[in-house]
């Protein structure tokens, strides 16, 4: 058979892997525990095609994995460069990195795990995976303050407006990922190896 | 007969006896109010509406209520009752941690039986059951969220409902506790006695059916 350029996807996605490491230990040496977590989360997500299948071509699609690497990417340059400001640094990174990885947990959970989703259900659970997300973090950084003497929740509005956000990205990023399943299957989302036994 | 089955008529007796007591109740705070006090009198009618609906729902059988989440539904609103008509609410600021947790776990169980009556009948659905646990917490979390921010918003519509920061924090803390609880022990119930069983133990085949191809057309139109 054939092969075609998108059935080398998959390296490009180990070199995203491979940033996704980076990004953890830079995280470990920032003592920033959000991007410890968040990048362990997003390597599971990430690995556990190949794990499961014994299969390192096997990989989740190479734009879901680009999704979610992009706040790494954010949180590496602002970390490395200090003086770089992108919009407002390593807040707007830990909310994309939230949104992220809801959206391709909403699709691991769909695909490896059983879970079949109507549209309803499934924007309603999109909404409440990030705003549950969300939630986490903006305690995570409440408590952050209270033992390490940090200041990033000092007011009752800044929670609510982080989780307010959170949930309202959670609406939107729904309507964006029913689009897309709608265009492209699940297979083609986590599989390459169905999408090449489709096309034989 | 089941042990349940031996309790089920003195325990009715005692939940349909709280409606009047409630009722009663309300009425005389909002007299003793001077009339002025209009939000107890809604609260407990409310109150005694929202006491009548699962043992109505389970004596004309249309919803099997499990007596567990009964005796939960009863448990969150008569603590919120007793926050509310004694002030309990102002004098310890704990009390109303006690009503969020107690509030979460109803909340959560009700997820859960909504959940397994989706997989169970809605074709197009299906959802394992070692996931329902997470579900449910995310969905009691979202739930939590949504309360928070309906306060937050309150407060600039001139109704403080939010107080200072750490009421708002631990607000969430013991809802994601309660949920979590509720979620692992029916998930271990579940698990106990096989999902087809508690399913058919709500016994709301005929209701569920029709709900689901409502549903299920409602789904094709969109």
């Amino acid at each position: 058979m054939k092969r075609r350029p998108e059935d080398y996807a998959w390296i490009f996605t180990w070199i995203l892997v491979g940033f996704l490491f980076f990004s953890i230990l830079l995280a470990v040496s920032e003592y920033r525990v959000f991007f410890v977590l968040m990048g362990a989360f997003a390597l599971y997500l990430t690995l556990y095609p190949p794990i499961k299948y014994r299969d390192p071509s096997i990989m989740p699609a190479f734009e879901l994995v680009a999704l979610l690497t992009i706040p790494f990417i954010i949180f590496a340059i602002v970390t490395i460069l200090p003086t770089t400001d992108i919009l407002t640094g390593v807040r707007v990174s830990e909310m994309l990195a939230i949104f992220a990885v809801s959206l391709v947990m909403m699709v691991h959970l769909q695909r490896y795990h059983g879970l079949v989703l109507d549209r309803i259900l499934l924007v309603f659970f999109m909404i409440a995976f990030t705003s549950t997300l969300g939630m986490f973090h903006t305690l995570g950084l409440y408590f952050n303050d209270q033992l390490f003497g940090t200041s990033y929740v000092t007011s009752n509005h800044i929670l609510m407006t982080d989780m307010t956000l959170a949930t309202i990205g959670g609406v939107i990023l729904s309507f964006i990922l029913l689009a897309y399943m709608r265009r492209q299957s699940l297979f083609h989302l986590t599989l390459p190896e169905y999408q090449r036994r489709d096309g034989e | 007969m089941s042990r349940w089955e031996n309790w089920e008529k003195p325990l009715a007796f005692l939940m349909w006896s709280v409606l009047p007591i409630v009722t009663i109740f309300s009425i005389f705070a909002y007299l003793d109010q001077g009339g002025h006090y209009n939000r107890v009198i809604l609260i407990g009618s409310l109150g005694s509406i929202a006491f009548a609906i699962p043992l109505l729902l389970r004596f004309t059988e249309r919803l099997i209520v499990p007596w567990a989440l009964i005796v939960m539904i009863y448990a969150s609103l008569i603590n919120h009752l007793i926050g509310d008509f004694l002030m309990f609410y102002t004098i310890y600021p704990w009390f109303d941690k006690v009503s969020h947790t107690l509030s979460s776990i109803t909340v959560a169980i009700i997820v859960f039986m909504f959940l397994i009556m989706v997989d169970h009948y809605i074709r197009s659905v299906s959802i394992p059951v070692k996931l329902m646990p997470y579900l449910v917490v995310t969905t009691v979390c979202l739930l939590g969220v949504i309360w928070e921010i309906f306060e937050w918003f309150a407060g600039y519509m001139g109704v403080e409902m939010q107080f200072y920061l750490e009421d708002t924090v631990y607000d969430l803390v013991t809802n994601f506790i309660g949920a979590s609880f509720a979620a692992y022990v029916s998930y271990r119930y579940v698990l106990q006695r096989g999902l087809e069983h508690v399913v058919l133990s709500l016994e709301v085949d005929d209701f569920m059916e029709r709900i689901a191809n409502g549903w299920e057309r409602m789904m094709g139109a969109l």
